[in-house]
């Protein structure tokens, strides 16, 4: 085999996906070759730099966020099964909504002006991001807002 | 609950079906979005935007594909379309060059898992999308390229191919430097 093909193979080789008569192969020429076995090791440090990597679980809140989002998204179409919904709920959407409103006319301003626009999209969204939520002690209103619709952000 | 259970109930009009999908899969999806991603922000936003467009698309979900890599289809293509907006969208796009650590951190610091992730997700930005999105899935979460070619539709010849380009590159900025 030849360092070409044996660099090649490296990557599927860590993860186990070669035939067993390429392994060999591939094993063999990394035994001879101290250039091709320095880059096995160094993909190998690599995966373990993945494996020691974080696993970042999703900020508190967001569930609540997503599923707000999903009524937000479905409300045009069944807008009567909504009415009974309980005030706070409704509330929320409300100010959702405003939030909306508020885009639409900052967004729209700009098309229609010819002046640079006053904020770019990043700081737009930054502005608006429903993250007001995140940091939210529990025994705030808007962590009796987060128990009240019973939707935890742990499993 | 197992998915088709969950997916059941969703069809039948169960009102919390979809809570039990993102309370399951919430913290897997979120993770892609951010290493594919890299910014907290734009993580959530596309996340949210999967789970979204996941809940439009459920009723026609056909019980033979997994929930799973169909879930993690849509966030990876959002997270391209994503970032295709973004890019566009940024007239004061500054370089990724200068979005890289000036100094790469002291070994002992670097083998903290929350370093270790934030010097990943940097130098990630460095590939094409498509490779990086390969690379997520395998070594963040640890898919097999049968998955991986179903979640990117294409060949498992593909995915080898992207796999190794990411570990090449890849190689060359982390592990050479240290
Ligand atoms: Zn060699």
């Amino acid at each position: 085999m030849r360092c070409r093909h044996a660099r090649k193979l490296i990557s599927q080789y860590i993860d186990k996906e070669l035939s067993s008569g390429e392994t060999k192969l591939f094993s063999a020429h990394i035994e001879a070759c101290a250039a091709c076995r320095l880059e096995l090791e160094e993909t190998k440090e690599l995966s373990r730099m993945f494996a020691a990597a974080e696993r970042v679980s999703a900020p508190y809140g967001f569930a609540t966020r997503v599923l707000a989002g999903i009524e937000a998204d479905k409300r045009p179409q069944n807008r009567l099964s909504h009415i009974f919904r309980p005030v706070l709920v409704r509330a929320a959407e409300v100010a959702f909504a405003c939030v909306i409103v508020v885009i639409g006319f900052f967004s729209g301003r700009m098309l229609i002006t010819d002046s640079p626009a006053p904020l770019s999209a990043a700081e737009m969204r930054s502005t608006f991001h429903l993250d007001v939520f995140e940091s939210a002690p529990p025994d705030s209103i808007a962590g009796a807002y987060i128990g009240m619709t019973g939707v935890q952000n742990e499993k | 609950m197992d998915d088709i259970e969950i997916i059941r109930n969703f069809k039948h009009g169960e009102a919390d079906a979809f809570n039990d999908i993102v309370l399951k899969y919430q913290d897997r999806i979120f993770n892609l979005c951010l290493y594919m991603l890299r910014d907290t922000h734009d993580a959530q936003d596309a996340a949210q935007d999967c789970f979204i467009k996941a809940c439009r698309a459920l009723h026609d979900f056909s019980p033979d594909a997994s929930l799973y890599t169909w879930l993690y289809r849509i966030a990876v293509n959002t997270c391209l379309d994503y970032r295709r907006k973004r890019i566009q969208s940024r007239m004061d796009s500054h370089s990724m060059a200068e979005d890289m650590p000036s100094h790469m951190p002291s070994p002992e610091k670097l083998y903290e898992s929350r370093e270790i992730s934030e010097v990943v997700r940097t130098a990630m930005q460095k590939l094409p999308e498509k490779l990086r999105a390969a690379i997520v899935l395998r070594e963040i979460e640890g898919l097999s390229y049968e998955e991986i070619a179903e979640i990117m539709d294409v060949s498992t010849g593909t995915v080898k191919s992207r796999i190794s380009r990411s570990r090449e590159e890849l190689r060359k900025i982390l592990v050479r430097k240290l």
